[in-house]
Order: C-alpha cells, then sequence, then structure tokens
C-alpha cells in the first residue's frame, strides 16, 4: 500500500459520499449494505490500492489455491466475484458461450480495508478513512445523452424458450429451470452516478460497487449465497417474486398472493431441498437445518420468498470446496442442478458472466458473497442488464417475461432508461 | 400463509395514520415509507423498507 497524507477528512461522512472520492481508481471496491437487517448487511466495506489481483483464466489451479490460503489469513482480504460461467466446470461442464467482456472469476487483494458499521454509524479505522480519501481525484462526470437498448431475443423469441423449458420439465428432464436474457444499454451515463441512483431505488443488503478498469460491476442484490464463519454456512435463497404494488392495499393483496402461490412456494422448496442437497457434500452429518422458509420480504419495489439454511462444515473441507458444492447458486440454476445449467446454456443466447455468479469478500476464516442478481456490469459505453426467472411447470410465458421486466425495472431506470 | 384473522388486523395497519408517510416519488417511481411496523405484519413476513 502506497504511502498517503493525512490531510482533514470528516469521518462522519457515510460510505456512499466518502466511495465517491474514491471510486475512480482501478482497484477501488465498495461491498455496500444500503440496506441493514440483523445480521444482513450489517458492515459496509470499502478498499482501494490492491496489493494484488487474481484472474481464474491466466492461472486456474493458482487461483484457487490463492483463495485457500487468503481464506485464512488474517492480514490480507480477497473482494472480488467469481462468474456464473467459472462455476459451471464444478458441474463438469463447459460453456459453450464465449464472453468478450470481464474475465470469467476477478478478484483484488488488500492488506487494509475500511469496514463501516451501520448499526453505530462508525469506521472501525477513522484514520484509514482519512487516508483513503485523499488517493484518488474526482473524475468529472460526462453528459448524459439518451440510452439506447439493444434486447438480445425479442419478447417471441423468450416466450418460445419458455416453452421449450416446460417440455423439458414435461419429458422429466428437469422440474425448474432459471431462464435469463440480456439487455444492452449503450448511454454516457457516469456508473457511479448510475450506481448511485440504483442503491436508492433498490436498497439491499449486498450491493457492491467495483472498478476493475476497462469495466465496473454494479450490483444491487437482496440475495446471500452464502456466509460462512468458521465451520458455520448459511445460504438464504430467494424464490418468488411479485411487485409490490403501487398503494398499501395492492401491496397487502400482492404479499398474499405470494405467500399463498402454491407455485412460487413450490418454486422455493425445490431450490430448498437443492441447497440441502448441496451443503450435504461439506457438512457435518446430522448438521443441516432449515432456519426459516416460505417468508415474505418486502423491499422497495418487490417482494420476495426466501428461506435459510444453515449446517456446519466439516474440518477438511477448503474455501475451494465450499464454492465446488454450492455453485452456481440453485435459484439461478434450477433443478436438478446439472441438467438445467445444460439446458439453460443451450437456450440462453449469451454468457451470463458476473451475472448470476457471487459477489464478496474472504479472509480471516470468513466470507460472505451474494448472488449477483439486479447487477450490471460496465464497459465503455454499455451497460449489460441481465434479468430472468426461474420456470416451472405451470409457468405462463407471459407473465414469466413480465416478471422479468420487473425485476429489471429498476436497473433500467438507474441508467436513465424512460420506463 | 397470513392466518385466518390475521388480514384483517394486517389491513387495519397500513390504513393511512399519523405515522404513515404518502410516499416519495424517486425518478418517478412511487416508493412506500415505512407504514407498516412489523409487530403488525404476520410472523413470517418482513418489510425491509
Amino acid at each position: 500500500m502506497r504511502n498517503l497524507s493525512k490531510k482533514h477528512c470528516d469521518v462522519s461522512l457515510p460510505p456512499a459520499d466518502l466511495f465517491r472520492t474514491l471510486e475512480g481508481a482501478r482497484g477501488a471496491v465498495w461491498l455496500d449494505s444500503s440496506l441493514t437487517r440483523g445480521s444482513w448487511g450489517q458492515t459496509s466495506l470499502i478498499a482501494v490500492d490492491p496489493i494484488r489481483e487474481l484472474t481464474l483464466d491466466e492461472d486456474p489451479v493458482g487461483f484457487y489455491d490463492e483463495l485457500n490460503r487468503i481464506a485464512g489469513d488474517p492480514e490480507l482480504t480477497a473482494i472480488g466475484f467469481i462468474g456464473y460461467e467459472a462455476a459451471m466446470p464444478f458441474l463438469g461442464l463447459e460453456s459453450t458461450k464465449t464472453s468478450p467482456g470481464p474475465p470469467s472469476a476477478h478478484f483484488f487483494v488488500y492488506d487494509r480495508v475500511l469496514r463501516y458499521n451501520h448499526e453505530t454509524g462508525t469506521y472501525d479505522e477513522p484514520e484509514l478513512a482519512v487516508e483513503l480519501t485523499k488517493t484518488v481525484d474526482r473524475v468529472d462526470e460526462p453528459i448524459e445523452q439518451p440510452p439506447n437498448i439493444l434486447p438480445a431475443i425479442s419478447r417471441a423469441e423468450y416466450l418460445r424458450r419458455i416453452e421449450r423449458i416446460k417440455w423439458h420439465i414435461h419429458e422429466g428432464n428437469i422440474y425448474q429451470a432459471n431462464f435469463t436474457c440480456r439487455f444492452d444499454v449503450d448511454t454516457e451515463a457516469d456508473p457511479f452516478e448510475v450506481y448511485q441512483r440504483l442503491r436508492r431505488l433498490n436498497p439491499c443488503p449486498y450491493g457492491a460497487y467495483m472498478n476493475f478498469g476497462d469495466y465496473r460491476v454494479l450490483s444491487s442484490s437482496p440475495e446471500r449465497m452464502f456466509l460462512l464463519e468458521k465451520d458455520r454456512i448459511t445460504s438464504t435463497p430467494i424464490k418468488g417474486t411479485i411487485e409490490r404494488g403501487r398503494d398499501e392495499a395492492e401491496e397487502l393483496s400482492n404479499m398474499e398472493k405470494l405467500m399463498n402461490s402454491e407455485k412460487d412456494r413450490a418454486e422455493l422448496l425445490m431450490i430448498v431441498d437443492l441447497v440441502r442437497n448441496d451443503l450435504g457434500k461439506i457438512a457435518r452429518t446430522g448438521s443441516i437445518t432449515v432456519d426459516s422458509l416460505f417468508r415474505a420480504y418486502v423491499f422497495s419495489s418487490l417482494t420476495h420468498l426466501m428461506a435459510d439454511i444453515s449446517a456446519r462444515v466439516r474440518d477438511d473441507v477448503s474455501f475451494t470446496d465450499v464454492l465446488r458444492a454450492l455453485l452456481p447458486g440453485g435459484s439461478i440454476t434450477g433443478a436438478p442442478k446439472r441438467r438445467a445449467v445444460e439446458i439453460i446454456d443451450e437456450l440462453e443466447t449469451c454468457a451470463r458472466s458476473v451475472y448470476t455468479g457471487c459477489i464478496g469478500y474472504l479472509g480471516s476464516g470468513r466470507a460472505d458473497f451474494n448472488i449477483a442478481i439486479r447487477t450490471l456490469v460496465h464497459s465503455g459505453r454499455t451497460y449489460y442488464i441481465h434479468a430472468g426467472g426461474g420456470i416451472v411447470a405451470d409457468s405462463v410465458p407471459e407473465k414469466e417475461f413480465d416478471e422479468m421486466q420487473l425485476k429489471a425495472l429498476n436497473l433500467f431506470r438507474a441508467v436513465g432508461v424512460d420506463l | 400463509m397470513i392466518a385466518d384473522g390475521m388480514t384483517t388486523s394486517l389491513k387495519a395497519s397500513i390504513e393511512p395514520s399519523t405515522t404513515h408517510s404518502q410516499g416519495k416519488s424517486i425518478a418517478g417511481h412511487k416508493l412506500l415509507d415505512t407504514a407498516v411496523s412489523v409487530s403488525s405484519l404476520p410472523s413470517n413476513c418482513e418489510k425491509l423498507i
């Protein structure tokens, strides 16, 4: 870490204002909890000036060895993502898609990380906050022009492919598949301004803004892939989504619809079973428990059904073993996972890349990763927006298309698309 | 699942009151302020906003 001069800085600044002065630097990352509930999003992390970086594509063996080493290192923290396609080999599969964008997995390694506790409203190292704010200059914001949107697939084709998934379900190949599509939005909108809008529109416990230099990742995910604390692991899958509603009466009505929806409850239950199965690969016998099931959580514009599943990890399990057991996440693949992933690869037109992979940090015996939904990648003038949903036997294609659009709504609004 | 009898109290709890904001518009999207206290919701439902 380079030598930094101490100048006056108001350490009472919330993370958003502090990070505003840092985000222009390559290697600046902010794991952002814009919504806090208990252990969800209790702490936000800010880091700049990485001491090195790791990408999967250059050295796959070394990449995972290094993650295993850092996972238990009390001095280092790795922050980054593992993309969806990077996890496919864990199932014995290779993606047929080529992705010209980000590496399939990319981490920065830091020797100092600033932590902001949302309960107390304080930084763990105020003097580090002072130093960090002096490391980079703010980049001027470009003038925003009306964005152009290019969908990767037409509505008619989207519906046709959902029918194809339903055919696979009726043939007995799968029970559920998560089908997604991509929209490319061409705009000069400043990525940090976009992120600021996104976190206002869609507050969440597992947000992130990461500057990788030639591309940036903006995430506002409500979903935790896993939290690993020593030997305890927790996963919180989401399945089942409904619009929050335009007023209180509609909110209540929608909440009741979701909580009583046989389809949505079945979707979640399938994924809970899948996660229990995945945890079984790394858990001590008899330690897997479903701590909550069919709980509805109301976010800013959507209400979701969620579950909490936890387990005790065996002593012989490494961090990479955890990744191999859980990724890609069941809620964004379907069940059975391997066949669902094959069908997704056959039917989706683009690589998912960061989207539906996982974003988070590891170090000091702790790791916390989201599932990278409600996530954009910005590169050049383009924002890559993905959205999708779980398809089951009684899915109505038109409704699934509407749900996909609903999930993407705040992402479009954040990049300045007037909907 | 919302139990029988719970619906009425839940509805009553979100009627406009002195604690209820009328909501505000951000980028053309009407967001709801916290209008329902957590204690008035069914035990398996939680408002995070």
